[in-house]
């Protein structure tokens, strides 16, 4: 399995990548952790002219905690956002989410922002961040822009950044952590990890369990994360017994969109997320926290 | 650029090799350097046959360049053995049966020895998870799983990695 020709570039920093982008970006690809970007040329999904190794800037690397919010350089391997302590403290959703990526070998190389850029349907980090109200920064030579997940999936595998422009950093308003939960559900959910039927991220801000706020995202059931707006509304103000995390997670069924693939159809997706948001939302109300480990063993 | 002089430490020796930008970390393990252990499998980063420990993590080889890992310390199964022994790892499998085939045998042994570099006493559960994307179509993964199980003993044992 050869990989087609192309010519291969190491910017050192952030300029000299911007710089390139601007005469080359129509034809080049960027090779981060390259777990998907190598196997895609490898099946000639993509043959980019210019493949840009941009692992040596060390701009796009790190993990701060500034002020009221979380900055993640997207040369973040998921590996390395799995093991953050920053991140489980502040949002420990995406630590969650990231364990659940693949395999370990893949976690090892893979990157946030390819994540993010590669726009999988199925990927696991995109309805987290939109549960999280995360923010990313797009960087081009003319300045930088922030865009909300919902503002920066526009199609299926399609995403606002222009080939001259580069996804920055990750943003994401850091929590004080006594009266927020979360949930987080990948199905299938097996000991080997096969890509989502269908993800549910939530969090949800509670006292008494009187649910003042919630972000309810699912994810590889439709082309990009759908935020369920209106089981959100539902929410507000309630308590989450029984029969209200049931009748939410009705509405979110019903209020999303679904594709039928070869892992299930849309008939079936609507079901599950049901059975899923419902599921998180339980959780959420029992309380049972960061449960990483807990769902690793079902498989 | 096409081609570049990539320099690696490849289980404890310096090795050197010209390649185009496009060979795989794979690649040139098996036709550059000639360690024939680590193996093609599905070649897209989802069967793990192909896994080797580059600077102490375990990685896919076939999804990674070559060109991009200059400068990158590197392990196969060939730099298992140590002074002609096998090492606890490739022993534990042996007595154990935990190959038929054995061609996903180099890549367990190295998410194996990884995982035991960095805990030396896993768990079941963990030896698991470690070894989730490394994928064995005889299906031996009871026999795997416990064959690691008795190399960590051994390994704590005799104080030795």
């Amino acid at each position: 399995m050869k990989l087609p020709p192309f010519d291969y570039h190491e910017p050192r920093s952030l300029d000299e990548l911007l710089l390139f982008l601007k005469q080359h970006g129509d034809c080049s690809k960027i090779l981060a952790g390259g777990t998907n970007v190598i196997a895609q040329m490898k099946s000639r999904r993509v043959v980019p002219r210019y493949l840009i190794n941009i692992k040596n800037i060390n701009e796009l690397c790190g993990i701060t905690l500034r002020g009221s919010s979380l900055h993640i350089g997207p040369l973040t391997t998921i590996r390395e956002i799995e093991r953050s302590s920053i991140i489980k403290r502040s949002c420990p959703l995406l630590s969650h989410a990231a364990c659940e990526v693949g395999s370990p070998t893949i976690r090892n190389r893979a990157t946030i922002g390819g994540n993010l850029c590669n726009a999988s349907p199925y990927a696991n980090l995109p309805p987290a961040l939109q549960a999280l109200d995360a923010k990313l920064r797009i960087t081009g030579l003319e300045g930088n822009r922030l865009v909300s997940i919902s503002e920066f999936y526009v199609g299926r595998r399609r995403t606002v950044l222009k080939p001259t422009e580069l996804l920055s950093e990750i943003i994401i308003p850091a929590n004080s952590r006594d009266n927020i939960s979360h949930a987080f559900i990948k199905l299938p959910a097996r000991s080997y990890k096969d890509l989502a039927s269908a993800i549910v991220a939530v969090v949800v801000e509670k006292k008494y369990n009187i649910c003042s706020s919630a972000r309810i995202s699912v994810g590889a059931v439709w082309h990009f994360p759908q935020r369920a707006g209106k089981a959100e509304d539902y929410l507000r103000g309630k308590p989450l017994d029984y029969d209200v995390t049931s009748r939410a997670a009705e509405i979110a069924s019903d209020e999303l969109s679904y594709t039928t693939d070869i892992r299930a159809s849309a008939e079936y997706r609507r079901e599950v997320v049901r059975v899923l948001v419902d599921r998180a939302l339980k959780q959420v109300s029992r309380g049972v926290g960061f449960a990483c480990e807990e769902n690793k063993t079902q498989g | 650029m096409r081609v570049k002089r990539i320099k690696l430490r490849v289980n404890g020796e310096e090795r050197q090799f010209e390649a185009e930008v496009g060979l795989t970390l794979l690649e040139a393990l098996r036709d550059k350097l000639g360690l024939i252990s680590v193996k093609l499998g599905c070649g897209t980063g989802g069967c793990g046959a192909c896994t080797v420990i580059l600077n102490g993590m375990p990685v896919n080889s076939c999804i990674t360049l070559a060109a991009e890992v200059d400068g990158a310390e590197v392990t196969t199964v060939e730099g298992l053995m140590m002074n002609g022994e096998l090492h606890p790892l490739q022993q534990a499998f042996v007595e154990n049966d935990a190959l038929q085939c054995g061609f996903c045998t180099p890549g367990m042994l190295m998410a194996a020895k990884a995982l035991l570099d960095e805990r030396p006493n896993p768990s079941m559960e963990e030896i698991k998870e470690a070894l989730s994307g490394n994928l064995c179509r005889c299906g031996c993964y009871p026999r795997i799983i416990r064959a690691v199980l008795q190399a960590s003993r051994e390994i704590t044992l005799k104080g030795e990695r």
